[in-house]
């Protein structure tokens, strides 16, 4: 039902509504916003990033191909555009997250930045790859075959990666709170 | 069991995806073996740990300015062909009416040439748009104004500038390593932006116009030529600043007459 709503604005802008993309744009802003920023950790870039997807998207939409899932191809060029943007960057910057500033407990605090701390340090470790697949599976909620179609790989391999990626992430959760307790 | 078996089951497993077979295989496996056990509660752990922290979002809403960049795209990477022959396609579908349309075209055209021609009008005339529309040295009748030449570890840009008393041009090439933005400001009072054109294109390229700026983004080798009209006689200067991922990493100006 979804999809077929997408289609319809898909058909409707390639038809010359303009302003109907802007739809797209509202549906999907924030998702794409988000994948993002946990891809590439600085909001400016995310932001750039989430723009020139939605750009590429409009310029290539007439090559959409409509048995596709709007939304599979919408990703796809984001995480494109994340995997690119990485390569031709060395370095991050770091991004806090406001939203954990609301709690009362000066120590909750502390322990909740530490291990939020740790989560992101481990998954920016990542390779891209692997970081990507974690992000559509836990942020997204994607199922493997939603994952294979973004990330043009089977499913058998989403799975591979995405149990390798956790291991990784976990090792160097592991290895870093062992560092910061001193062991 | 095989490792790999036992991976998938336990990724199925955590990620709501397992069969009801597949559940009995994985029980079976962590009741007879405590390796088993022991992963499968390390990434149960691990997965409540990603759900906790990760699922912080952000809410934003750039739509006015992602439309807004795509109409200002669409205007700035049509050419005049692509705009005529979509114009002609787009409304004049029939052949007759189609090849009708273009002969009266052809003659508003010649009309509207035959008045630029006239040296007492003030509009942009012949001289000033004469060239390849792939490097401003091909343009005649044209002086040529600053140069500037900025040579740093990672990118080299050039900027060669021309005039005449109702234009300026201006050429940037670009080779970068990395993926670079650069702005080029102007004052909108007294120039008006009449062509943007990239001459080099692949898939990091793009050029873009705003208010009083015109910005780039450039990967590898690039080139761009903006003609700007004069709306009064004086030389102008250009601002150019460039960004390296998103650090303003070199700030000048070129003055487009010498």
């Amino acid at each position: 039902m979804i999809e077929n709503e997408d289609n319809k604005i898909v058909e409707e802008v390639s038809s010359g509504n303009i302003s109907a993309f802007g739809k797209l744009i509202k549906k999907y802003q924030s998702p794409l916003f988000n994948l993002a920023i946990r891809m590439v950790k600085d909001y400016e870039d995310a932001r750039d990033i989430t723009q020139n997807t939605f750009i590429k998207a409009y310029e290539k939409l007439m090559k959409f191909d409509k048995n596709q899932k709007f939304f599979s191809w919408l990703y796809r060029i984001a995480i494109n555009e994340s995997l690119n943007f990485l390569k031709s960057k060395k370095s991050f910057n770091p991004v806090d997250d406001e939203n954990l500033a609301n709690e009362d407990n000066p120590e909750e605090i502390y322990i909740k930045k530490e291990r939020h701390k740790e989560l992101n340090d481990a998954l920016m470790e990542l390779n891209p790859e692997y970081r990507a697949i974690i992000i559509l599976k836990h942020l997204q909620e994607l199922s493997y075959r939603e994952i294979s179609e973004i990330m043009g790989i089977t499913e058998d391999k989403v799975k591979s990666r995405l149990f390798s990626a956790r291991k990784t992430l976990n090792e160097t959760i592991i290895k870093s709170s062992e560092i910061r307790n001193g062991k | 069991m095989e490792n790999n078996q036992l991976t998938e089951l336990i990724n199925k497993y955590i990620d709501n995806e397992i069969s009801s077979e597949e559940k009995t295989l994985l029980e079976n496996e962590i009741r007879t073996n405590p390796s088993s056990q022991s992963l499968l509660k390390e990434m149960e752990e691990l997965k409540a740990q990603i759900d906790s922290e990760i699922k912080l979002t952000h809410e934003i809403d750039f739509e006015n300015e992602i439309m807004e960049k795509i109409k200002q795209n669409k205007n700035t990477n049509k050419s005049l062909f692509t705009k005529i022959n979509d114009f002609l396609t787009g409304f004049y579908g029939s052949f007759n009416v189609k090849y009708a349309f273009t002969l009266i075209l052809g003659i508003a055209l010649g009309v509207i040439g035959l008045i630029l021609f006239n040296p007492g009008n003030s509009n942009v005339g012949n001289e000033d748009v004469f060239g390849t529309m792939s490097d401003i040295s091909t343009y005649s009748n044209f002086s040529r104004g600053d140069n500037l030449y900025i040579d740093k570890q990672n990118f080299n840009v050039d900027v060669n500038t021309q005039y005449s008393p109702r234009m300026i041009l201006a050429q940037i090439d670009i080779k970068s390593q990395e993926q670079l933005k650069i702005t080029i400001g102007y004052d909108n009072k007294n120039l008006l932006i009449s062509g943007l054109k990239v001459v080099k294109l692949n898939e990091y390229n793009n050029l873009m116009t705003g208010y009083s700026q015109i910005e780039l983004n450039n990967k590898g080798e690039g080139k761009y030529l903006l003609f700007f009209e004069k709306k009064i006689d004086s030389p102008q200067n250009l601002s150019i600043k460039i960004y390296q991922n998103s650090e303003l990493v070199n700030e000048s100006s070129v003055r487009t007459e010498k």
